[in-house]
């Protein structure tokens, strides 16, 4: 059969050129350097800790967002023309939303 | 260190506690396991890749390197296994496309099987026409053609590789070539129906 005369041409083929072996310069020092950041006990412990930082850094910068933004966004009415920052203004807000639950309670005494 | 220190001793060193003796075994093989890997993936890093798992691997997995046989062939196992798990995994990707054969280049590849001393140019050349058919098998067909046509490998031999028993080396070469004969039947130029 002609297929099979086809099949044996491809594979003749491949036969004749099989695959380069050459190897990008540097490889044995790219898997040692990898095989010492995998087994390095520091190196572990100082990735951890540069992402907790990283991480640490991104709740940060969220936290003073929001509260930049919350500053802005405050009614004139709410505004406490006393305080000088807005941190300041921000933890007086904090403070009236922490108590306003106890000073709209009942009292009990 | 020696550089005519066998495989046995560097891993003894190894063991011993002196990873960096590992950098001697990576030179010894990484040229045969590049050639391994570019039968399976096309793209370089790719390739690069997979070579890098494999010495991960070993390096991980280096006590469970009994010594009975040579560490080249412990080795070689690990590089088939890992490339059989990236063509299963790239499975998705393969060109369903059938791109057919032409007269021009059925008959360029006559001429190049029946002419012993071909240049560069021309084995890149048939390297992607044989890709072409190869990447249209299942990971199993492919990798079973790989090791038993185009490397001439033994059947027991592939068995030791691939993990498979003997039969079921058989029963796959069987399904293997039909498949191929199949896919050549529907990229095939009309002279060859």
């Amino acid at each position: 059969m002609k297929l099979d005369r086809l099949q044996q041409l491809v594979i003749g083929a491949a036969r004749q050129a099989p695959p380069r072996d050459d190897v990008p310069h540097g490889f044995e020092q790219r898997i040692m350097a990898r095989l010492r950041s995998s087994t390095d006990p520091l190196a572990v412990w100082s990735a951890w800790l540069w992402r907790a930082a990283l991480s640490a850094c991104a709740v940060a910068a969220v936290a003073w967002a929001v509260g930049l933004t919350s500053v802005v966004l405050l009614p004139d009415e709410d505004r406490t023309d006393d305080l000088d920052t807005p941190a300041e203004l921000a933890s007086g807000h904090l403070e009236d939303a922490l108590f306003a639950s106890a000073d709209s309670g009942p009292e009990t005494w | 260190m020696p550089a005519d220190l066998t495989d046995s001793e560097i891993i003894a060193a190894i063991r011993a506690g002196d990873s960096s003796r590992f950098e001697e075994l990576v030179r010894r093989y990484q040229a045969r396991l590049f050639a391994t890997a570019r039968r399976y993936a096309r793209r370089e890093d790719e390739v690069e890749d997979i070579v890098q798992e494999v010495f991960l691997k070993a390096f991980a997995k280096l006590d469970s390197w009994r010594g009975d046989a040579p560490f080249e062939h412990w080795l070689m196992r690990l590089a088939v296994r890992t490339c059989y798990d990236f063509l299963r995994s790239h499975q998705r990707n393969r060109e369903h496309s059938l791109s057919e054969l032409n007269d021009q280049e059925t008959d360029w590849l006559e001429t190049f099987v029946a002419t012993p001393e071909a240049n560069p140019a021309d084995k890149d050349a048939a390297r992607s026409l044989v890709n072409r058919v190869l990447e249209q098998l299942s990971p199993a067909n492919r990798l079973i053609i790989t090791l038993l046509e185009l490397e001439d490998r033994p059947v027991k031999e592939i068995a030791a590789l691939t993990g498979w028993s003997v039969p079921l080396v058989k029963v796959r070469a069987f399904r293997a070539r039909a498949e191929m004969k199949k896919i050549l039947q529907r990229m095939a130029p009309e002279k060859y129906l």
